[in-house]
């Protein structure tokens, strides 16, 4: 399976006066998995937003093999996401959710429960959303990304409600999608536990890239929390 | 097209608030021809048009059984506001990231809910006034006066589901879009009618009366209302439907430049 190569170029998104992302380019190989990572407020969320047609950049673009997302044939199929702004139906079982999902990316139902179990929510599948667990919610936002056995994946903060077994899990799949030459971008703030996901970063703090590279040229054998510390100049998180 | 179709009808089977509106619409178009039968029995005053052995009384009867139509704009406005109360925009556009797409597809939805809902409450309502009605002398209506009050509010529901999906998506909140739209179709549109019957003309309120045929003409010593003077119930149709495109377009380009958050 070959993921897409994603792109940014030259992006910016303001709201208002306040500048959300300046001027943001790099380039996300598949492959591999690749973190956007910094504190929150950084710019990381617009910018996977701007990448999937969400929010408008201000100016430059973002592009996936040379497209914009809304121009990609099937992109619900190709490019599984899970966003901390995506929500459920809390009046709905988790499994109608995944059903609605189904109905709109055109594949086949059954795909629903091989999600659920690989995400380990059969059982909870036909209780309504608002008996969830943070857990149990961001399982099934997972269980969305994984829908359409997508060769790109986009997750913005998935660890974040999960227990350490769940986060274990969680790094083995990412990297075991990325062996299969699938591209992987996750943002995070949990800089310990990116340390042992991702290959490649994006270091980005108040709006601006502030590092890109493979692990070893950032961190040049320090940890990831510290060459971020030092990157940032001793940077809030 | 087809995927964001399917995807708009599994929204609204599994999700309770659309059986709680079907049967709030019904309960309001039966109580509202009951008790329209029930205001003739009273002491009537000042020339009051209530006589149940009168035909024009007997249409406006069964018409009311079309009070349902709130319903069906409730329904398109809940539609559009549950992706943005509950976040689930960012799904569906992620789905289908053509909006234009994704809004046609809603308001198709919308619309044939829309006839779903004044099909069956306009239907419950009618027969619970043909039931009660006949512990009364009244005014036998002819089989086709039914299916004219049927069809007029079917087309309402279609053009007010779509008109709701619109205002959902351009107010986004639920309690406010919701209000909003009742306030202004029940009482500012209704009182621009009653004063300024120029303009009340080109309102919906009395393009919706003129279609469903529930125009009333009271004159008694303490106040004079008249709804009759709108356009005819064709070219009332058409303001309907030019309604529903102006609502259309607009929410539909607005969506085309919003952000999803």
């Amino acid at each position: 399976m070959q993921g897409a190569k994603l792109r940014y170029e030259h992006l910016s998104k303001h709201y208002g006066s306040t500048i959300a992302v300046r001027d943001l380019s790099g380039d996300i190989r598949p492959g591999v998995v690749t973190g956007m990572l910094g504190p929150n407020g950084a710019g990381k969320s617009t910018a996977l937003k701007c990448l999937l047609g969400l929010a408008a950049p201000t100016s430059g673009g973002a592009l996936i093999d040379e497209r914009p997302y809304a121009e990609l044939d099937d992109p619900g199929r190709r490019i599984g996401t899970v966003l901390e702004t995506r929500g459920f139906h809390p009046g709905v079982t988790g499994r109608q959710n995944l059903l609605v999902l189904t109905a709109a990316i055109g594949i086949d139902d059954s795909r629903v429960a091989q999600v659920l179990d690989i995400v380990e929510l059969t059982e909870a599948a036909d209780r309504r959303i608002k008996g969830y667990s943070l857990g149990m919610r961001q399982r099934l936002s997972l269980a969305a990304g994984l829908l359409a056995d997508p060769d790109t994946l986009v997750l913005d903060e998935p660890g974040n409600g999960l227990d350490p077994h769940a986060i274990v899990w969680l790094r083995n799949l990412l990297k075991g999608l990325a062996a299969e030459g699938r591209t992987v971008l996750v943002s995070s703030h949990q800089l310990a536990e990116m340390q042992h996901t991702v290959d490649d970063v994006f270091i980005m703090d108040h709006g601006d890239l502030k590092a890109q590279g493979s692990m070893s040229e950032v961190c040049g054998g320090r940890s990831l929390e510290e060459a971020f510390l030092a990157i940032t100049e001793g940077g809030r998180l | 097209m087809r995927t964001s179709l399917r995807a708009e009808v599994r929204k609204l089977r599994y999700q309770r608030s659309t059986y709680g509106i079907l049967i709030s619409a019904c309960a309001l178009a039966a109580v509202s021809s009951i008790s329209l039968i029930a205001t003739a029995q009273l002491p009537q005053q000042g020339g009051m048009f209530l006589n149940l052995t009168d035909e024009a009384t007997m249409h406006l009867v069964m018409s009311s059984a079309t009070a349902g139509y709130i319903f069906a704009l409730v329904l398109g406005i809940v539609m559009s506001t549950t992706e943005f109360r509950h976040s689930t925009a960012v799904a569906t556009y992620l789905a289908q990231p053509k909006r234009r797409t994704v809004m046609v597809a809603k308001m198709m939805i919308a619309a044939v809910m829309g006839v779903v809902v004044q099909l069956v409450s306009t239907t419950v309502g009618m027969l619970a006034g043909y039931i009660y009605v006949q512990r009364y002398d009244h005014f036998a209506l002819a089989p086709d006066t039914y299916g004219r009050i049927l069809a007029g509010s079917v087309l309402v529901g279609a053009v007010l589901a779509i008109v709701g999906v619109a205002v959902g998506s351009l107010i986004r909140s639920q309690m406010v879009a919701v209000v909003v739209s009742l306030l202004w179709l029940q009482l500012v549109e209704g009182l621009i009618i009653v004063f300024a019957d120029w303009l009340g003309k080109w309102s919906m309120r009395s393009a919706i009366t003129s279609v469903l045929d529930v125009a009333v003409r009271v004159r008694s010593p303490q106040a004079t209302i008249d709804t009759t003077n709108g356009f005819g119930p064709w070219p009332s149709v058409a303001l309907l439907l030019g309604y529903a495109a102006l609502f259309a377009v607009a929410a539909t380009v607005t969506s085309m430049r919003r952000d999803v958050e």
